[in-house]
């Protein structure tokens, strides 16, 4: 599943349209606010570096109060950033919108500066930075509630006067305070620029004035934070902080195959069952088996396992919102500084659980430009959920569904083993890659932890169902289309079946596929991946996953279809297990299913993660080496993985 | 108390443990092992300036970074980036 990028292009209008930018720290609420005024859905999360891009959204906002009088601004949502010396990517995209050298963006009339009203002794000196431009401005203070229950305050009146521009308090994600701000907001006209001379040019003079200007205006939130403190003391222990991690992630699959595996074995019957309808009211014919075959066998194959994907979605969500993604990065940096990256490196890879293409995007939080890069050069490894239909399918069909201490799924065990493999084989190459090719000085790092936060509950829904609807799409796009190609190869040229066997339409369609377009492409590359324990059948399969990776799941689905008699609704993971050679011996067995389950970690089959890859390093030389290493790696680690669980499986110790 | 340093006269908010509330006296620029310029202007623009009051509060479980508490806002710092930090155990500001 992966995601569009987030940027979007401003309409072009002819006549000069008010813009007005947003610009404040990270995490400090600006996509937040941004959200609430546009009513766009950008994500947001409670960890430092979310916003990497720009993105404009409009908003009508009435005249002086006028109902019957609006006009439209333009806003728009930047990066964060602690001062206006770029050291990352996003950093940079903020510094060139201010000064109107982003691509397709004029520079804003106004400048609304964002800053978290608990943090305000920190920002308030980069608040003064940005007000130097000497730019029309407005500062709104978020998250006044926080600092109320902190026991905190802010004069505003007394803030105004020391800054020289108007000053809103506002509570984004409530809502409150965004009539007076968006009453601010349609009269642009009227904002002060503040005087440059008041403020200090020099940075360390400038924390000097911030705090005097504070010492009057502000009065100090509670500094203890009890509730972050308490599980903090849990989550970061040094004992049992990394064990609990783990703990969390495995029982995290085992609900995958408790909770999402009957949702989704009840969705592949009504599946089936809409197999059988059209089938029945179908003459039997080409249009038939394009239908039943192509269309609903194969597409509905993938699709059916969106209960898993959806739950996946939602635990990273409540990850990201509730502040503990910052904390994975704390945890993990002493590895990854030993990989010559840093935490906010993980960062990036945690979010390729849910694509490649945001862990991809997230990098540009990263400042150094070789760190990011080996980033991107590995974030592939980290299990994506489209590998979730393939892992799902295999790992049902030929994992026993026993369990060990009575509750523990042994399936449950296996899915996290192959992450486990996949977010290890990340770090292992990065390591080589920053100590090889992508050698380079060691960066900074420095990370923000926020508080914790109970996550918004429509932030985390919308992040479920934006993932569920880009696999939907993709699912009735690429998939569909490769789906009913492979059924054109599977079906062509089509030949006479024996007439022994003609009625029986299981064996008279094997017969045909034998004898398909596509049978002789994977028969012809069945020389290469036969040491990995596959057959031509799989090796289609693996071709055509190149499309998407969801692919192989509908070409086995077409190739195992089931025969379409009501009372043999077998599951496609039993009739894989079922599935003989011509020998009579079973096609499939314990070693080629985890060998294929290891392809899968390694591979790169994703032609949009590629693309993503090309535009964000700009040649195509990163991505052909990610490309032909990881399939080198896939190869390489099926093959071991076929001989060895072969080897164990068939002697008799 | 400070170990690892090469100046005694030199403390460094990497020397002490946490639990401990120092004063930042400054960066250290300039000399052989001082911090890079745009690293300086970092970690000042996060606060780590003159005067300032910072908390340690806990090393991360594998010993590195370090998570410091200093106006208001809770920042990770690794060791090799808290060594360019001066500090003092006096209570400068009161």
């Amino acid at each position: 599943m992966c995601r569009s990028p987030l940027s979007m292009k401003g309409r072009e209008m002819e006549e000069h349209q008010t813009r007005l930018a947003l610009v404040g720290s990270p995490n400090c609420g600006k996509t937040t606010l941004f959200n609430a005024l546009t009513g766009l859905r950008q994500k947001v999360a409670n960890y430092p570096g979310v916003t990497v891009e720009h993105t404009q959204g409009s908003i009508e906002v009435e005249v002086d109060g006028d109902v019957t009088n609006t006009r439209e601004i333009q806003l728009l949502d930047l990066p964060g950033t602690y001062s206006l010396e770029p050291l990352s990517p996003d950093e940079q995209v903020t510094l060139d919108a201010l000064e109107g050298k982003l691509e397709g963006v004029d520079a804003p009339d106004g400048i609304v500066i964002v800053a978290d009203a608990t943090t305000l002794e920190r920002s308030l000196p980069f608040i003064g930075e940005v007000l130097r431009l000497g730019r029309p401005s407005l500062v709104v203070l978020t998250m006044i509630d926080e600092l109320k229950a902190r026991k905190g305050a802010v004069k505003m009146g007394a803030l105004r006067r020391a800054l020289g521009v108007k000053v809103l308090g506002v509570v984004g994600n409530k809502g409150l305070g965004l009539d007076d701000l968006e009453h601010e907001l349609g009269r642009v006209e009227t904002w002060k620029a503040a005087s440059p001379d008041k403020i200090p040019e020099d940075q360390l003079d400038r924390f000097v004035w911030a705090d005097e200007v504070l010492s009057e205006c502000l009065t100090r939130p509670d500094e203890s934070r009890s509730r972050t403190d308490a599980i903090d003391r849990v989550v970061l222990h040094p004992g049992f902080g990394i064990a609990l991690f783990l703990l969390v992630m495995f029982l995290f699959f085992q609900i995958i195959f408790t909770v999402a595996a009957p949702l989704q074995e009840g969705l592949e019957g009504l599946v089936m069952g809409l197999g059988v309808v059209v089938k029945g009211m179908m003459e039997p014919g080409l249009l038939r088996s394009l239908l039943v075959d192509g269309l609903i066998t194969g597409v509905g194959g993938v699709v059916v396992f969106v209960p898993q994907i959806a739950l996946l979605l939602l635990m990273i969500s409540l990850l990201e919102g509730s502040g503990y993604m910052a904390r994975a990065a704390f945890v993990i940096d002493r590895v990854m500084g030993w990989a010559g990256l840093e935490g906010r490196c993980f960062v990036a890879l945690l979010s390729s659980y849910a694509c490649a293409i945001p862990g991809l995007m997230a990098t540009r939080s990263v400042p150094d430009p070789k760190s990011r890069l080996a980033t991107m050069m590995v974030a592939p490894f980290m299990t994506c959920s489209a590998r979730l239909p393939v892992y799902g399918l295999l790992i049902s069909a030929f994992i026993p569904s026993e369990h060990v201490l009575g509750i523990l799924s042994i399936q449950g065990l296996a899915m996290f083993g192959l992450y486990f493999l996949g977010s290890i084989s990340a770090l292992l190459a990065a390591v080589i890659f920053k100590r090889g090719l992508l050698r380079g000085r060691t960066y900074p790092f420095y990370m923000e932890l926020p508080p914790y936060r109970v996550p918004s509950w429509r932030v985390v829904l919308n992040f479920v169902w934006r993932g569920v609807k880009g696999f939907l799409r993709k699912a009735g796009t690429i998939i569909l289309v490769a789906s009913v190609l492979l059924w054109g190869m599977l079906s062509f040229p089509q030949v006479e079946p024996p007439a022994e066997i003609k009625k029986d339409t299981a064996a008279a369609r094997a017969y045909q596929i034998e004898r398909s377009a596509a049978a002789q492409v994977g028969k012809a590359i069945e020389p290469v991946i036969e040491p990995l324990g596959f057959d031509w059948r799989i090796g289609i399969g693996i071709i055509a996953s190149f499309a998407a990776r969801e692919v192989i799941v509908a070409t086995l689905a077409q190739i195992y279809s089931f025969d379409g008699e009501e009372d043999d609704l077998e599951g496609l993971g039993d009739r894989l297990k079922k599935a003989k050679k011509d020998d009579g011996t079973p096609a499939y067995t314990l070693a080629t299913a985890l060998a294929l389950l290891v392809f899968y970690v390694y591979a790169l089959q994703c032609v949009s993660t590629l693309a993503v890859m090309k535009r964000e390093t700009g040649t195509w030389r990163w991505p052909a080496i990610a490309f032909l290493y990881m399939l080198a790696v896939a190869w390489i680690a099926s093959f071991i993985t076929y001989q060895l669980t072969h080897y164990l499986t068939t002697t008799q110790v | 108390m400070p170990e690892n340093t090469k100046d005694h006269d030199i403390q460094r908010l990497s020397d002490f443990k946490p639990g401990e509330a120092l004063t930042i006296l400054g960066l250290l620029a300039g000399t052989e092992d001082g911090a890079s310029p745009e690293i300086m202007r970092r970690l000042s623009a996060l606060g780590f300036v003159p005067g300032t009051k910072v908390e340690i509060l806990r090393r991360a479980p594998l010993g590195d970074p370090v998570e410091y508490s200093l106006r208001g806002t809770r920042i990770s710092l690794r060791r090799s980036e808290a060594m360019y930090v001066q500090v003092s155990t006096l209570d400068e500001g009161a």
